[in-house]
């Protein structure tokens, strides 16, 4: 059963993924296109979640569903062993049909996030070396990163942090050649083409750029995060008296 | 679902019982058990009970037990019975050294082989102190309630 | 009612099913690495099956006992003692006040499970008990136990088998019934392991001599193995042509393979996505087999069919059932 199936409407393969998940794929690639795909399939899984489901992750261009095995082998209990489907297959329809059921080109209306950054200072020790990577000022950087609208393809890596698409090229720079043993949780950074937000005090070879006093994991908050899949982020540069009043204000 | 020994199974532990109504609901059957008018359903479910029986382990236990009777008026032997059904282990897994071995010697509380029915291993103890003379199963028999698993010599 | 760390031991960590529904935020599933144990030693105490267990790991901790308690240890063999004398597995135990519970030399498998009567009474976060042990939330104050900690066990009511244990107690200190329930895992003297897998949809991308490798040899677990995952070595598995991929979700048992060609299977503590090529999966059925396969073993994989992946699966959860009901009948005080 390795096979996929087409859908004839959105295009979307199904596939297995092991026996109690089932992988949707989209397209290829990181495009907001696809993305948009993901981000209305999956808001109509919250509204109407699938019998059995445990929980989606959503990814790039793929959207991936857990489900319960032993429930769904008893949403067909009447029907002879014989006779009966594979769990997958089962799933694979219900997901079928839901596809069948979203509108062609159907669209989702963006959360605005504004995210403040205190850039530089001890925030931002690699701040100086992306300027001179790509032969500008500190502040054009500052300048460049804050204008640019980014969008959260997925949430990952730890619990929180966004993978963002939209940076310009004009500050991309390549990754530390020895990663740090700790990245202070709230820290901006550029690796390649991407630019993120630590939420949690990770090790990592990102070019650190900045701080933000906002919380991206909330563990009291449902849901916990800040930031979801689909959400469209601006960054606003800030004072080192603002940052500090931010997180004097919170505590 | 469970299948029709492990029904026969639960059935037996209920009987044995001092349950009087017994349920048990899975995902697609109901089993419900009553001993409404103990006395008369007693006798009915043993009967019906000795007829559900895997015939050739019941036979075989009681042929051990026709030829135990001679040997206990001949010298003091103790046969361990079965108390439970299940299946005979004479090891705790698969490749462990066995629990006894015939000539060993055994105390009251010397573990000498385990049952297992529905998952669940019981131990059982020899009960006497002696020697064991023989054992009368295989493993990975089926053993039914009473049944004869060893012959113990008993120390005098 | 508590226990008292007196030593912690490798890594011993709160451990229950694990946090499920915020994946999608990121958050990681974490719980118990063995499930099936973890389910056996509630399920012989009496506690939902999805209970909050103590996880130990290679070389287990040194435990007080500052109440009777009533407790169950599974899975993996660590040589548990109570005041010196060895306890055995797989059966409810009950043991007096003021006992030290310590567990010894790994005689077999790789992780144990400590269940008590009530459950450790600790905060749930997103509904669980599991530690996450890099983002610090869950379990005992987000971490792995540490001396001297004090870990609060629940009150709950008296079962009858407890109490006709407690008739039979005398003067001892810990009395367990004639019964128990098998092994988890088949302890293998042998140091191999068969582990059955399911190719995942990108498996046709690896080179036919990488796909036949898979089966042909055994790939041995390295020590850089952890909760996250199982680092093997072997054969070095490679595409066929370099692949773009971008990262999406990978599950529990997910073998992905990095550009080193060392295969990794995701265990507990696995990232909620992931950007390398997938080449199997491991059948949900033998997951509890290879939390308990240790560093050095070695692993044969062995291919089945999504069908009968399924079909393990539910085999695995009608075992489960009918020990949950043989179990709940002994502990009634129902005797065979």
């Amino acid at each position: 059963m390795s096979e996929s199936i087409k859908n004839e409407i959105s295009d979307a393969k199904i596939l297995p993924f092991g026996e109690s998940a089932i992988l949707i794929e989209f397209g290829k690639g990181i495009d907001p296109e696809i993305h948009s795909r993901v981000k209305v399939f999956t808001e109509d899984l919250d509204l109407n979640p699938l019998p059995a489901m445990i929980e989606y992750v959503s990814a790039f261009s793929s959207v991936t569903i857990f489900y319960n095995p032993m429930k769904v082998r008893k949403m067909q209990k009447d029907v002879p062993e014989e006779k009966s489907l594979l769990t997958f297959e089962i799933v694979a329809a219900m997901v079928r049909e839901k596809l069948c059921k979203l509108e062609r080109g159907a669209d989702y209306t963006p959360r605005i996030v504004e995210i403040p950054v205190c850039y530089g200072e001890e925030f931002g020790p690699d701040l100086q070396y992306v300027a001179e990577c790509n032969k500008l000022t500190v502040d054009e950087v500052i300048h460049i990163h804050s204008h640019g609208e980014y969008l959260v393809y997925m949430i990952g890596f730890a619990p929180g942090f966004p993978y963002l698409g939209g940076m310009s090229e004009t500050i991309a720079t390549p990754r530390r050649q020895s990663p740090r043993m700790s990245i202070p949780a709230g820290s901006v950074g550029i690796a390649g083409m991407q630019t993120g937000v630590y939420p949690i005090a990770t090790p990592g070879g990102w070019q650190l750029i900045g701080n933000t006093p906002v919380e991206l994991f909330r563990l009291q908050d449902n849901p916990p995060t800040l930031l979801q899949s689909g959400d469209r982020i601006r960054f606003y540069p800030i004072s080192r008296k603002e940052y500090e009043e931010y997180k004097g204000g919170r505590s | 679902m469970l299948t029709f020994d492990e029904i026969k199974e639960v059935i037996r532990m209920v009987e044995q019982s001092s349950i009087q109504h017994f349920e048990l609901e899975q995902e697609t059957s109901k089993i419900v058990i009553s001993k409404a008018g103990v006395h008369r359903v007693q006798t009915d479910s043993r009967v019906s009970l000795e007829a559900l029986q895997a015939v050739p382990t019941a036979a075989k236990g009681e042929q051990h037990l026709a030829e135990e009777i001679p040997d206990v008026q001949a010298e003091p032997l103790h046969t361990i019975v079965s108390p439970t059904v299940g299946t005979f282990y004479m090891a705790s897994e698969p490749g462990a050294d066995s629990f006894v071995k015939v000539g060993e010697e055994v105390e009251c509380h010397t573990i000498v082989c385990v049952l297992e029915a529905m998952k669940l291993f019981n131990e059982v103890v020899a009960g006497v102190k002696g020697t064991i003379v023989e054992r009368l199963v295989n493993d990975g028999d089926f053993i039914e309630y009473g049944q004869p698993l060893f012959l113990v010599k008993i120390e005098s | 009612m508590s226990i008292k760390v007196l030593s912690p031991g490798l890594l011993t960590s709160i451990q229950d099913l694990g946090r499920y529904g915020y994946q999608k935020y990121g958050v990681i599933v974490s719980g118990g690495m063995d499930t099936y144990a973890l389910r056996l030693a509630n399920l012989l105490v009496g506690n939902k099956e999805g209970e909050a267990t103590l996880e130990m790991t290679l070389m287990g901790p040194s435990l007080l006992l500052e109440a009777d308690l009533l407790l169950a240890i599974t899975g993996g063999d660590l040589s548990p003692t109570i005041n010196g004398e060895s306890v055995p597995q797989g059966r409810p135990v009950l043991v007096r006040k003021g006992s030290v519970l310590k567990f010894g030399a790994l005689k077999s498998g790789c992780r144990s499970y400590l269940a008590v009567r009530g459950g450790y009474d600790i905060p749930e976060v997103m509904g669980s008990k599991s530690t996450y042990l890099r983002a610090k939330i869950g379990g005992y104050q987000g971490r792995a136990l540490l001396q001297g900690d004090i870990l609060p066990v629940r009150c709950s009511s008296p079962l009858s088998l407890a109490e006709s244990l407690e008739k039979t107690m005398g003067s001892r200190s810990f009395a367990f019934p004639s019964w128990y329930v098998g092994k988890s895992y088949v302890s293998e003297t042998s140091q191999e392991y068969k582990v059955r897998v399911i190719p995942n949809s990108q498996f046709p991308l690896f080179s036919p001599d990488s796909r036949k490798q898979l089966f042909q040899q055994p790939f041995q677990v390295t020590t850089q193995s952890d909760r996250m995952g199982y680092r093997l070595s072997g054969a070095s598995l490679q595409l066929t042509e370099p692949l773009e991929m971008v990262s999406e979700a990978v599950a529990l048992g997910t073998i992905q393979v990095p550009p080193d060609g060392n295969p990794i299977i995701l265990l507990a503590d696995r990232q909620t996505v992931g950007g390398y090529p997938k080449i199997a999966q491991v059948a949900g059925a033998d997951i509890s087999t290879v939390a308990q396969i240790k560093p050095g073993s070695r692993i044969w994989f062995v291919e089945i069919s999504l069908a009968e992946a399924e079909r393990l699966y539910a085999a695995r959860e009608a075992d489960i059932q009918r020990i949950t009901i043989t179990v709940q009948s002994q502990l009634a005080g129902i005797t065979t």
